[in-house]
């Protein structure tokens, strides 16, 4: 390439480094957006991962129960009767310590003896300082990683409370946990290490594994193994590869991820707009330029390639700023993404950043894409100035004119392509995103031919209100299409995108509360504390029937509502499932989405069949009158699914069936919540008291009232999107610059336009009217634009990409605030944009404006 | 592809050239069978008012457009038959453009705008600087070798125009109205430039203009009626 045409190009960018700036800016949001959710996702996963695999130490295969639980004498089994020696007990369950600062906690029971080859955590090493005979005759007896011990203020010897799922117990410091590497210091922070027999009893597993872990015998193959131990195995429990566990975390979170990062890449997109609208500037501000070269003999391609080197050079400034920004974003997001994983999934607790190689590589190359995707439309269109428009200007408004019915052909093309990869039978997400992307471009292709329909139909008005000016504006906007109209779409896509997501949000929330609102028809809840996603977990405590019968013989309780939550397995598979007793009045907080709900319930409380939330019939492909296999610990039910309602508590799909069956099969009797309904009048305060006084010392539990639990459900569920609200407030930032750098360029650009206005007698204030009426009147339209933009888009996410994602049917609500804002949005960044170049060329003397190079 | 020129074959060959625009849905007949013929050295201008089609036939014979039908040599090389990009590297090699708005490049400095054609034809910019300095002396601006374009006056620029036109020594120099954005003072200085450089150099020049100032100094005078090109009597072109 010749070096006198870099040099004339790079000092264009000089010329001109506010836009220059913006356009860095705008890939580098673009990317850091991307780059931040990644890392945010990647260290979540990493911790989860790093947690597991030190707890796995070198188990190559883990078993698992599919209800959570595993029978204890299969461990002997495997030992006696498969004579396998490298097979390792434990118990697992989540603990918090009574403190107000404290983290969650992983509790692992282990086999000291059986350890050995697994992990090290009662071998003595430099910190590991353990007397196994304390550990396993001192009752309560417990090892923490040394850091963690001394940051709770806990010594050796010292005694300390934790709560497990609502029931307090008491456990003794006996020791530290040796640990070799940082990895290793990261993954036991959070481990609390007790004897197998303390765990059973603590967490109530008495008589029950939650996990075996075993390694291979290296004379046997992986198949070998595999069908040897299979062949033993309850049908309740699983028998999985190492590989197999991080997956399950993946698959788990995979439409959570998902959504974030097309989030992230929606970010990118606007950013990607926003070059294409520098580069296109670029060329429009250069034809003149251009085409002197290609008179001076400059080949096409030697044009291309200075184009897209230039854009190249702007996304490379900007992916390395993106990637900065990114690394940053992604550790203040960590924060967030954790605490949603923590509210939906799994307990994961991450305190260190990680940052894959791959995630930089991908930030990186999608920058750098996205940048070449975006400048190859000018560069090419550069290529095509013909070296006689260095004498003919005028040529280039008329071809873009004669453009337009091929472009809105093209975008009507892309709509209904786009369209069609939405709607076609597929769960796939991905093909749901490709159309969502497919039509956002193709109703930006659309957008000169609307805005021409728009300014012909704004000119009289423009007119009437502002004379001769306010048509010259409007008609402006119109034969200066070739710039407006991409300043145009880059606004319409931003705006769009923020109008589309916040509608989504707050169509998802309207859907949540309007079912809240009869979900909850009890007065006051009372549940065993623990963490909603762990609520299914095996073991804890549950309120027994005496505890549930006391309250129940209150004056002020007229009818009480059981539920128990566990896991289940249901063809195959584990799930969360209630088992449930309802009076007739709770009834109403299940509305099924087909049926007569007087004749499901008759069925459900006959314990002749079950009734599924909608994601988990989503999930299955089950309906109505499709039947599910449960095994339970007594007997397998072979039964219909009566009714499917809605449900928006988990994305995993809900299970229920009658407490009857519940107490037949899995011989349980105590309850993990329970609604109770009060006689009018009935004080709700005192009515807690009076109920807290009768429950067990030791249980903790959560008493709220309807309107309480209402309000934390919401609270949840805003937490939940508040990094949807990080990533809108992103794009709001991309188009607010994406406006900027174009009406800055348009309007700089047209500097000898305004000259002539300005030498004709136009003063600086009428022109600084003219400018901003016509920055005003690009927001407007762009603004007005993007309200079907925006509805489609948030239907789409609504309809499809949602329900794809978590199998919930949700309601579009139109809220005008939304769509108001985003045309305010529009004008207001429309107009702060056009002030600087209003107060230049007001500033500007007309000859200075008018002279030609 | 040959793009050197024939020493021995004349500068300009055009063989029933025509072109026409489409305006308004009907043909506009700008060039109508023209031919023409100019010898190496030759000093040409072509008279005639707006619109007649002046820069038309410049741009076909500099290859930045083609002919309806007929065909344009240069030196011998027919360059309506060659592609986009021979034609490119032909005008890159061969042709010097003055035009009347000087279109300079703005973001390249004196110096820079002159050495710019001669690294496209990939001479080395830096053993360049020496001739370059010397047609900016030969042009009297010298001393304003690192200034850009919009510090200069228009007679200035025009004259960078010039030396840029001709610092690649090409065999034929096209010139669209140099004289038509300045003064008749600083016109005129243009002129003398044009010619006593490109008659040094023995160079073909084909003028386009509405000027008669340029008259008294051409070899020969054509001027376009009605898309045919006629020949003026030199000595009274009226």
């Amino acid at each position: 390439m010749k070096r006198l045409l870099w040099k004339s190009s790079l000092r264009h960018l000089q010329r001109h480094p506010l836009q220059l700036a913006l356009a860095i800016l705008g890939v580098a949001l673009g990317v850091a957006v991307v780059v931040g959710i990644d890392v945010a996702n990647g260290s979540a996963l990493r911790a989860f991962e790093l947690s597991t695999d030190t707890i796995a130490g070198k188990a190559t295969h883990q078993i698992v129960g599919l209800d959570g639980v595993i029978p204890e004498g299969l461990y002997q089994q495997l030992r006696i009767d498969l004579g396998l020696r490298r097979v390792a007990p434990v118990v697992e369950g989540h603990a918090k310590l009574l403190r107000p600062d404290s983290p969650t906690f992983s509790i692992m029971g282990i086999d000291p003896f059986a350890e050995a080859r697994f992990r090290n955590f009662t071998s003595s090493g430099p910190q590991g300082s353990l007397d196994l005979g304390i550990f396993l005759t001192l009752p309560g007896a417990s090892l923490l990683a040394a850091e963690a011990a001394s940051s709770l203020g806990i010594a050796p010897g010292d005694e300390f409370e934790i709560d497990i799922g609502g029931a307090v117990r008491t456990l003794v410091l006996v020791g530290h946990l040796p640990a070799t590497d940082d990895a290793q210091l990261a993954a036991i922070r959070d481990l609390l290490i007790v004897d197998i027999a303390t765990a059973q009893e603590t967490l109530g597993l008495v008589g029950s594994l939650t996990r075996i872990d075993l390694i291979r015998p290296l004379a046997m193959t992986e198949a070998e193994f595999e069908e040897s131990v299979a062949a033993i195995l309850p049908p309740t429990t699983d028998l999985r590869s190492r590989r197999a566990r991080t997956s399950t975390a993946e698959q788990m979170t995979r439409a959570f991820r998902l959504n974030l990062q097309a989030l992230s890449l929606l970010a990118l997109l606007c950013g990607a707009f926003l070059i294409y609208n520098t580069m296109t500037f670029a060329v429009v501000q250069r034809r003149p330029l251009l085409a002197i070269l290609r008179v001076l003999g400059t080949t096409r391609r030697e044009i291309f390639v200075l184009i897209l080197g230039e854009a190249v050079l702007i996304g490379a400034a900007g992916t390395i700023l993106g990637e900065l920004g990114g690394l940053w974003l992604g550790q203040s997001l960590i924060g967030r993404v954790t605490q949603t994983i923590n509210d939906l999934y799994f307990a994961v607790d991450v305190r260190e950043v990680a940052v894959a190689p791959w995630t930089l590589l991908k930030g990186g190359l999608l920058g750098l894409t996205a940048t070449a995707a975006a400048a190859i439309a000018p560069s090419i269109e550069a290529t095509n100035t013909e070296p006689r428009e260095a004498l003919v200007h005028s040529e280039l408004e008329s071809r873009v004119h004669r453009a337009i019915p091929t472009l809105s052909f093209l975008g009507i093309l892309l709509l209904v392509l786009g369209t069609g990869l939405i709607f076609l039978p597929s769960g796939a997400l991905w093909l749901a995103f490709t159309g969502l992307f497919a039509v956002l471009v193709g109703y930006a292709l659309l957008t000169p031919l609307a805005t021409m329909a728009l300014m012909r139909w704004l000119t009289p008005f423009a007119g009437a209100i502002s004379g001769q000016l306010g048509r010259i504006a409007t008609r402006g906007v119109v034969t200066a299409l070739s710039r407006t109209g991409i300043a145009i779409a880059a606004l319409m896509m931003a705006l769009s995108v923020t109008v589309g997501v916040d509608l989504m949000v707050r169509s998802f929330r309207g859907t949540v509360n309007r079912w809240l609102e009869y979900a909850l028809p009890a007065d006051l809840y009372l549940s065993v504390f623990t963490a909603p996603a762990r609520r299914f977990s095996p073991g804890g405590v549950t309120i027994d029937q005496a505890t549930i019968d006391t309250i129940a013989d209150l004056d002020q309780v007229l009818a009480t509502n059981l539920l128990t939550h566990f896991s289940a397995v249901v063809d195959g598979e584990s799930v969360r499932a209630v088992a449930l007793e309802l009076s007739p009045e709770s009834h109403g907080a299940f509305a099924f989405r087909q049926g007569d709900p007087m004749a499901i319930w008759r069925r459900i409380e006959a314990g002749e069949a079950v009734m599924v939330s909608e994601s988990f019939a989503y999930r299955r492909a089950l309906g109505e009158g499709d039947s599910v296999r449960i095994l339970s610990p007594k007997e397998i039910f072979e039964l219909p699914i009566a009714g499917v309602f809605y449900d928006y508590s988990t994305e995993q799909g809900l299970l229920m069936l009658a407490r009857t069956l519940y107490q037949r099969g899995w011989s349980e009797d105590g309850a993990t919540a329970l609604s109770i309904h009060t006689a009018a009048g009935t004080n709700l305060d005192e009515l807690s008291d009076l109920i807290r006084g009768r429950l067990p010392p030791d249980l903790r539990v959560r008493l709220s009232s309807n309107r309480q639990l209402r309000q934390e459900s919401m609270r949840i569920f805003d937490r939940t999107f508040v990094i949807t609200g990080v990533l809108r407030t992103l794009a709001v930032i991309v188009a607010f610059v994406g406006v900027l750098s174009a009406l800055l360029a348009l309007q700089l650009e047209r500097t000898r336009e305004l000259g002539v206005m300005r030498a004709c007698g136009l003063t600086p204030g009428q022109l600084w009217m003219l400018v901003t009426q016509q920055t005003g009147l690009l927001g407007l339209t762009a603004g007005v634009l993007s309200l079907p933009v925006g509805v489609s888009m948030a239907a789409i996410m609504v309809y499809t990409i949602n329900r794809r994602s978590f199998g919930w049917s949700l309601e579009l609500d139109l809220f005008p605030l939304t769509l108001v804002q985003a045309v305010a949005v529009g004008v207001v960044a429309a107009l702060l944009a056009g002030l600087y170049p209003a107060w230049r060329m007001a500033r500007t003397r007309p000859s200075e404006a008018l002279r030609e190079e | 592809m040959p793009t050197d020129l024939s020493d021995r074959a004349p500068t300009i060959e055009l063989s029933g050239v025509s072109k026409s625009y489409r305006e308004a849905g009907r043909d506009h007949i700008v060039l109508e069978g023209v031919d023409l013929l100019v010898q190496p050295g030759e000093l040409v201008v072509l008279l005639g008012r707006s619109g007649s089609g002046k820069s038309t036939l410049l741009n076909l014979l500099g290859g930045l457009d083609q002919p309806d039908s007929g065909s344009v040599a240069i030196g011998g090389i027919e360059i309506t038959s060659l592609g986009e990009r021979d034609r490119t590297l032909f005008r890159r090699r061969n042709i010097g453009f003055i035009f009347q708005f000087f279109n300079l490049l703005p973001t390249l400095t004196v110096l820079e705008n002159l050495l710019l054609p001669l690294e496209l034809e990939g001479k080395g910019t830096e053993a360049m600087r020496g001739p370059c300095l010397e047609m900016l002396a030969a042009v009297g601006l010298v001393d304003r070798a690192d200034s850009f374009p919009d510090r200069l006056s228009g007679g200035e620029r025009q004259r960078v125009a010039v030396a840029r036109g001709l610092i690649h020594q090409p065999q034929l120099i096209l010139a669209d109205e140099p004289t038509g954005n300045l003064d008749v003072g600083t016109g005129r200085q243009v002129i003398d430039l044009l010619d006593s450089l490109t008659r040094q150099s023995g160079r073909t020049l084909l003028m386009a203009t509405h000027s008669q100032q340029v008259v008294g100094l051409a070899d020969r005078i054509l001027t376009i009626e009605n898309g045919r090109l006629v020949e003026l009597d030199k000595e009274d072109p009226a």
